[in-house]
């Protein structure tokens, strides 16, 4: 299993690039609405990006619960875990 | 069959590849690089990877396809330079025409709309032969709808086109909440205004399944209407509401202070995209335009029956609560008597009036 800076860095790439934004402008504390703009199906769209690219199903019900770039990386590492 | 789907990861392409599976065909669908996928692998569908306007991917993923549903197009969020969004549609559509000509697919399905349908000189439920509506240049959506279905009949010259006409969908896999928004907003009781009008709803997957008999049983370059339920948005958010034990919304709007109200809500919107809006130009122009149809041609021809609207209202919320979408631990499981929709469901059964409330 990746270790949770890899899936970090991984997540980073994904947000920045679904928010149109440098990696390096984006915090972990960052919420994805709030803090980069983003609307639903862009948060959608990180999940679905990152699912695939670690081969997991995740729930929508989980998915929906994402608030935060760290949390995205959290429930990777927790779902990999799991 | 072997099937592709082209817009397959979105709310009735995901219901289609179900139907399809389950009817023991062959499926795959297109994906965008940006597609929601999360239901599609879940689904162990093959997923291509083909913009609407890559005809080499479209055409690739398309050889050795008998047939090829069209259920995905360019419908923008808001009612803005509709000129240019209907180019920028039309364009993408023959792209895919194109490719389906090149991989000499037997036939293409094309999701159209109740909304294209035009008006009857008498009072009565619209049918196929009553035409094109006319829609005013502001509404985007109908407008590129109609521009769409047109342009696919008139394929019908050299490609095996049908058309098929659903009216307003609601049910599993609609993650982006669409017309279900009439749903979800009563439930969780953020729909607090709406415009009345004629809607006519219908099941996601019974919508699907008049897709698969379309393709099977329709007639080249026909229309068929996939209707449901008539009934008026007012009476539909009553409905909803007593399902649920919640209030209906009171506040009805003219249509002009219904489109005043949508014309701002998207402005704002446009500026901050996290906001959704109160209301939509084509929320509000599904109720203005809205007319019952007549669904009796599907029937005929391929045996189109859609199910009574409690139980597709039933299968809707249980999607919602089951994903997340709203908390109500009464609709989690669709199929225990937990759920109040089932429990009225049961009894009608009993009584012998499942068709009553639809």
């Amino acid at each position: 299993m990746p270790d949770r800076d890899a899936i970090y860095q991984s997540t980073l790439v994904v947000v920045a690039e679904i928010a149109d934004m440098s990696a390096d402008e984006i915090q972990a504390t960052d919420k994805l609405r709030d803090d980069l703009g983003l609307d639903s199906l862009q948060e959608m769209e990180i999940m679905s990006r990152l699912s695939e690219e670690y081969d997991i199903e995740p729930e929508m019900k989980d998915v929906m619960n994402v608030r935060t770039v760290a949390d995205v990386a959290d429930f990777l590492v927790t779902y990999l875990k799991d | 069959m072997r099937a592709l789907v082209v817009g397959g990861t979105g709310f009735l392409g995901l219901n289609l590849v179900e139907a399809l599976q389950q009817g023991g065909h062959e499926v795959a669908i297109t994906r965008r690089k940006s597609s929601n996928t999360i239901f599609a692998r879940r689904l162990k569908v093959p997923l291509f990877t083909a913009e609407l306007d890559d005809e080499e991917a479209l055409t690739a993923a398309m050889q050795g396809r008998d047939v090829v549903f069209m259920m995905a197009g360019h419908y923008p969020r808001f009612s803005v330079d509709t000129a240019a969004q209907t180019a920028q549609a039309l364009a993408r559509l023959r792209t895919v025409l194109a490719a389906a000509r090149r991989a000499r697919v037997q036939r293409l399905v094309f999701t159209s709309s109740t909304a294209t349908l035009g008006t009857p000189a008498e009072d009565r439920p619209v049918r196929e032969s009553d035409g094109f509506c006319v829609p005013e240049a502001e509404s985007t959506y109908f407008v590129i709808k109609v521009a769409l279905e047109q342009e696919v009949l008139r394929a019908a010259q050299d490609l095996d086109t049908v058309v098929v006409c659903p009216g307003g969908c609601i049910g599993r896999y609609d993650y982006k909440v669409g017309t279900g928004f009439f749903i979800l907003g009563v439930a969780t009781q953020r729909l607090d205004r709406f415009v009345d009008g004629k809607v006519s709803m219908v099941d996601a997957a019974d919508i699907a399944a008049g897709h698969i008999g379309a393709a099977r049983h329709g007639a080249r370059g026909q229309r068929y209407i996939l209707g449901g339920t008539n009934l008026t948005v007012k009476s539909l958010l009553a409905e909803v509401a007593a399902h649920c034990g919640v209030a209906p919304p009171t506040w009805e709007l003219s249509p002009a202070e219904a489109l005043a109200l949508a014309e701002a809500e998207e402005q704002r919107c446009l500026l901050d995209r996290r906001e959704r809006p109160l209301m939509t130009r084509e929320m509000v122009d599904i109720a203005r335009f809205g007319r019952f149809v007549d669904a009796s041609l599907a029937r005929q021809t391929f045996g189109y029956t859609p199910r009574p609207l409690a139980q597709a209202l039933q299968r809707s919320l249980a999607w919602y609560a089951e994903n997340g979408y709203w908390n109500d631990p009464r609709f989690i499981s669709a199929s225990t008597t937990r759920s109040p929709l089932a429990a009225l469901d049961a009894a009608a059964q009993e009584k012998g009036e499942v068709h009553a409330r639809s």
